[in-house]
């Protein structure tokens, strides 16, 4: 091979591809001497180029020079830089010592967020092979949660295999789809499951055959039925629509295919109501009758259209709609057909989609699992506004519609208060004069929110981890329902090591970008959106008024009797089993044995009133209506009452809601001659509030199995806790 | 011999077999890992790391190495 001469100070400004062809054709001189030394100035190469050089070091067998001069040394220059650190790790990795390689990522790691997923990949990769599973568990989340790279994601894939066995990943929530494609499912199924562990979430997966969806729901059901699932995903594509039938007329065709989807739903329903996923159709990219496929009646596209809006005109309840248009679009490899993978292995949308498409589902399924966030908490200057409104002053700052940078700025401000209407908090924490920090909300006419929009204002000179901490007590959530959004990422890093449980976003620097940025991860998704959610903000608001009032009262008796707090309760029925449902997926902390129904089952326990005693309580006071904010499930055995749920909103905690909630159900029971009530006590790890419930409401304890403790009270010798809650 | 060489990391992946020797005489046949699902990957796989796209009437009929390298010769 020819040796080139390669100037050192010229390779500086070259990117990342010329470099990899460089030293692709490099000789071992040309390793050692030009770039070994000058890696770590190198701060634009990345997998190709390592790829490159690793295989060059293997041909030319020059590892061992490279030992001898140090660079695979903990301290050489190699590891002052992330990428050429990654390179050592690497190499560390291929001369048999994993052990250093993953110390060496760990390093890397625990700075850089807006490292390649490749580095993340290849961390996973090294923790696995040294033991290090919990760590490699959270590195491969994070390479695929974000990627959408077909091939990443199959990497990810077979390192999760690796680590199913491993254990790190058997105590996560197991949720059960059916993927009713009428597509071949092979391809789809294990991202799906890679993107389900990413999310945190071990997903069993039942698969129909191609084409196999409707042999299964009209026929034999018996293998769906066995399977039972959660969740089950049905699609509609172009490819497999049936045809006019002759003589059709194309709107005879368009009721006739949304029958068809309307019967899968309702088979679906018959036996154990499932949260079904129903597909939108997708279009044809490129139809032969071109434009009159969509204007002609009898085009393809023109249908389609039809169809959609037919199914979307009646969604049941239990329907959620992925909008398969709308993935078709937003799909950044934009190959969303390949008419080869079709007749090769009869997959649609093409490989590359699939990422895009197991995200939708995911975010489908979080939502389902209630792990949707509660709170976004925001910094101020260059992230709500731009500028720094200490420095720049009210003049200065970039809010509004007079400049590119100032409309981005109120842009982020609309999606952050259409956040809020349905139900997200907003809260402020910034380093700031509390004075300056308030200044543009009172008196910047651009700005689009307003102070009694935000939940909880924090503008001081506490450390960012405080201001969060505090923001968590006043409002009585748990940091885990936080997502911290700060242009700063110095802070960023401070929140992410002293607050892991907190979800940071990683904002660009451009603030265009901040809207997708923050909705990207898909934290905020829900499946319904009930009255609660509407009201949210506004009830937390006048939690912070309560909490004013308390300061001022001289004794917590005189504090709750001046509320004058009223409930009212009833049975759970159709309008009430929504925020029942929420309410069993959000409450962490006063929630006696944390069961998760779902909205399906719980509408089955509603309904059948001889095994289950069920109750909703909300509460007003002087300050205003709380809503619906506990809920108690029993079920009726004879004499005796067992507590399946007993959970009561965080928010009304201290102001004796359970002794009334209590109250009511000892009541209850009483009058249908029950004689005794079983309390259970399953801890979780943000439950610990409630360990002394039962003990201190006068139940005795039982036994202890597997961590739950069993009680039990006599109803005959209860006698009500005093409450000044007044019925309504 | 470098497209050989290429390749061998795929297979191994994909067939999930750290110590396989890829030879142009590697087929089907002796890997019963080697399935329908694994044709696919592996044609997704080769067409990333060659920035070819393999044409429809191989990739229906793909069962051995020696087809994919005469068709990267080309």
């Amino acid at each position: 091979m020819a040796s080139l001469t390669l100037n050192p100070e010229q390779l500086l400004d070259l990117p990342e591809s010329p470099l990899a062809a460089l030293v692709a054709a490099s000789g071992a001189a040309a390793i050692l001497e030009t770039w070994a030394p000058l890696l770590p100035q190198l701060t634009l190469i990345g997998p190709d180029f390592i790829g490159s050089f690793l295989n060059r070091i293997e041909q030319e067998k020059c590892v061992e020079d490279l030992v001898t001069h140090g660079y695979l040394a903990a301290d050489s220059s190699w590891s002052q830089s992330p990428r050429s650190h990654w390179l050592q790790a690497r190499l560390l990795r291929a001369t048999g010592k994993p052990a250093e390689a993953f110390r060496a990522f760990e390093q890397i790691l625990k700075h850089g967020s807006s490292l390649p997923s490749q580095f993340l990949l290849d961390a996973a990769s090294t923790a696995i092979e040294s033991g290090e599973y919990p760590m490699a568990a959270h590195w491969l989340s994070l390479a695929t949660r974000y990627s959408t790279d077909f091939h990443l994601i199959q990497k990810a894939v077979r390192l999760y295999r690796r680590l199913e066995k491993s254990g790190p990943l058997d105590d996560l929530p197991t949720l059960r789809i059916a993927l009713l494609l009428d597509t071949a499912p092979q391809l789809i199924e294990p991202i799906l499951k890679a993107k389900g562990y990413a999310a945190g979430i071990h997903l069993e997966i039942f698969s129909a055959d191609y084409n196999g969806v409707d042999p299964l729901l009209f026929g034999d059901r018996t293998p769906l039925l066995d399977f039972s699932p959660d969740i089950a995903i049905l699609q509609l594509n172009y490819r497999q629509l049936e045809d006019l039938h002759k003589g059709e007329t194309p709107t005879e065709w368009v009721s006739r295919q949304a029958e068809r989807a309307r019967r899968r739903w309702s088979l679906l329903s018959l036996e154990r109501t499932c949260r079904i996923l129903q597909h939108t159709c997708d279009l044809p990219p490129s139809p032969s009758d071109g434009n009159l496929s969509t204007t002609a009646p009898h085009g393809l596209s023109h249908r389609i259209h039809l169809l959609n809006a037919a199914l979307l005109k009646t969604v049941p309840e239990n329907v959620s709609i992925v909008d398969t248009q709308r993935l078709q679009t937003s799909d950044p490899s934009q190959t969303w057909n390949d008419d080869r993978l079709w007749y090769m292995a009869r997959q649609h949308p093409a490989p590359e989609s699939i990422p895009v498409l197991a995200d939708e589902y995911i975010a489908l399924a979080r939502a389902h699992l209630g792990y949707t966030k509660k709170i976004i908490v925001l910094d101020l200057d260059n992230t709500l506004w731009g500028g720094v409104i200490g420095e720049d002053g009210i003049e200065g700052i970039q809010i509004g519609t007079e400049s590119p940078e100032a409309e981005a700025h109120r842009n982020f401000q609309i999606a952050l208060k259409q956040l809020r209407d349905r139900g997200i908090l907003l809260a402020v924490s910034s380093k700031n004069n509390e004075a300056d920090a308030r200044l543009p909300f009172e008196a910047h006419d651009g700005m689009y929110l307003q102070l009694e929009d935000f939940a909880a204002f924090q503008a001081n000179w506490n450390s960012k981890d405080q201001q969060l901490r505090s923001i968590a007590e006043r409002l009585n959530l748990g940091l885990d329902s936080f997502v911290f959004v700060d242009d700063n990422p110095v802070e960023r890093e401070w929140i992410r090591n002293q607050l892991p449980e907190v979800t940071v976003i990683d904002l660009p620097s451009d603030p265009s970008q901040f809207t997708s940025a923050l909705l990207k991860g898909r934290w905020f998704e829900a499946l319904a959106i009930s009255e609660e959610d509407r009201r949210r903000s506004e009830i937390y608001r006048q939690q912070a008024e309560r909490k004013n009032a308390q300061q001022h009262s001289s004794s917590l008796d005189e504090y709750l009797a001046g509320l004058q707090m009223i409930a009212r309760s009833g049975p759970f029925d159709a309008a009430h089993i929504n925020r029942a449902a929420q309410l069993i997926q959000r409450t962490n902390q006063f929630n006696l044995t944390s069961r998760r129904h779902s909205k399906e089952v719980l509408q089955q326990i509603s309904e059948d009133s001889d095994t289950y005693w069920t109750r909703w309580f909300s509460l007003q006071d002087r300050f205003g209506d709380n809503g619906i904010i506990g809920l108690i499930i029993a079920k009726i055995g004879g004499s005796q009452w067992t507590i399946d749920t007993f959970l009561m909103s965080c928010r009304v905690i201290g102001r004796s809601v359970d002794s009334f909630m209590l109250n009511t159900l000892v009541e209850a029971a009483r009058s249908s001659n029950a004689t005794q009530i079983n309390g259970l006590y399953s801890p979780t790890p943000k439950n610990q509030l409630v360990a002394e419930f039962y003990p201190s409401h006068q139940f005795v304890k039982g036994d202890s199995v597997g961590g739950e403790t069993s009680f039990q009270l006599d109803i005959e010798q209860y006698m009500p806790d005093a409450t000044p809650i007044k019925v309504g | 011999m470098t497209h050989l060489l290429r390749l061998q990391p795929i297979f191994r992946d994909i067939l999930d077999d750290d110590r396989l020797n890829l030879s142009e005489d590697f087929s089907k046949e002796q890997c019963e890992d080697w399935d329908s699902v694994a044709t696919v990957q592996i044609v997704l796989a080769v067409e990333e790391e060659f920035g070819v796209q393999l044409p429809t009437r191989l990739v229906g009929n793909l069962h051995s190495v020696r087809q994919l390298l005469d068709e990267l010769a080309n």
